[in-house]
């Protein structure tokens, strides 16, 4: 029982350890000033200069906004395992629900 | 000679080709339409046509469960390496650091759906 604490409290200071660096590179990263009056013109004019794609849409979801493609991949694991665990049956279980 | 001899010669004549333009679309993810997810889909989509021509039960969930999980990770740290690029990797190119984190996308979204997939089926008789 102590083995099995102590390996999700390591695992646990791992996750934390990770969410921390994320959050101090975000934080020190600087601001960008524009003139462009909305994003739809700053994307449109800048998106070759910024990130050398020449689509627009790829550089949308993997540089401006990367954040939302790592959360949309988490929610896509979530599905998977919530699709796992409503789909487990034991057989014993339905045998005897059959005979009763 | 069954009827399950064409689609047979006809399934192993074209999964190398949709495995390779799977391929195809999430590597040309930075130049034209594509990206990640919609070549995980076109990739899940050749072992959905394994399981109809062949319904049998060899395929390890476990392994796909445990490759899902690990590109999870992956794909976190290395898209932190982004945020951090002039302090962590200056050289790597911008076009360079699209292909990987593309592939990186394609192969999860490619084992989220087959885990899906096989579930479903192999629970199909209750």
């Amino acid at each position: 029982m102590n083995s099995k604490i102590i390996r999700q409290a390591a695992l646990f200071a791992v996750c934390m350890l990770i969410a921390a660096g994320i959050v101090y590179l975000y934080l020190s990263s600087g601001d960008a000033t524009t003139d462009a009056a909305s994003a739809k013109e700053y994307v449109a004019k800048n998106h070759i200069y910024d990130t050398s794609a020449q689509n627009a849409v790829t550089a949308v979801y993997l540089n401006y906004r990367l954040f939302d493609t790592i959360f949309e991949s988490l929610v896509l694991l979530i599905s998977v395992l919530a699709v796992i665990s409503l789909s487990w049956s034991s057989e014993k279980a339905e045998k005897e629900k059959r005979n009763e | 000679m069954n009827e399950n001899t064409i689609i047979k010669t006809t399934a192993k004549t074209l999964i190398p080709f949709i495995l390779l333009f799977g391929i195809y679309v999430i590597i040309n993810g930075a130049d034209s339409v594509g990206g990640g997810f919609q070549g995980g889909a076109i990739l899940a989509s050749a072992f959905i046509i394994r399981w109809i021509v062949l319904p049998a039960k060899d395929i390890k969930i476990g392994l796909l469960k445990a490759a899902e999980r690990i590109l999870l990770i992956a794909l976190v740290v290395f898209g932190m390496l982004l945020l951090g690029r002039s302090m962590l990797m200056p050289q790597m190119e911008g076009r360079l650091w699209m292909i990987a984190i593309n592939l990186l996308i394609g192969i999860k979204v490619c084992c989220g759906l087959t885990i899906v997939f096989y579930r479903f089926v192999f629970f199909e008789s209750r």
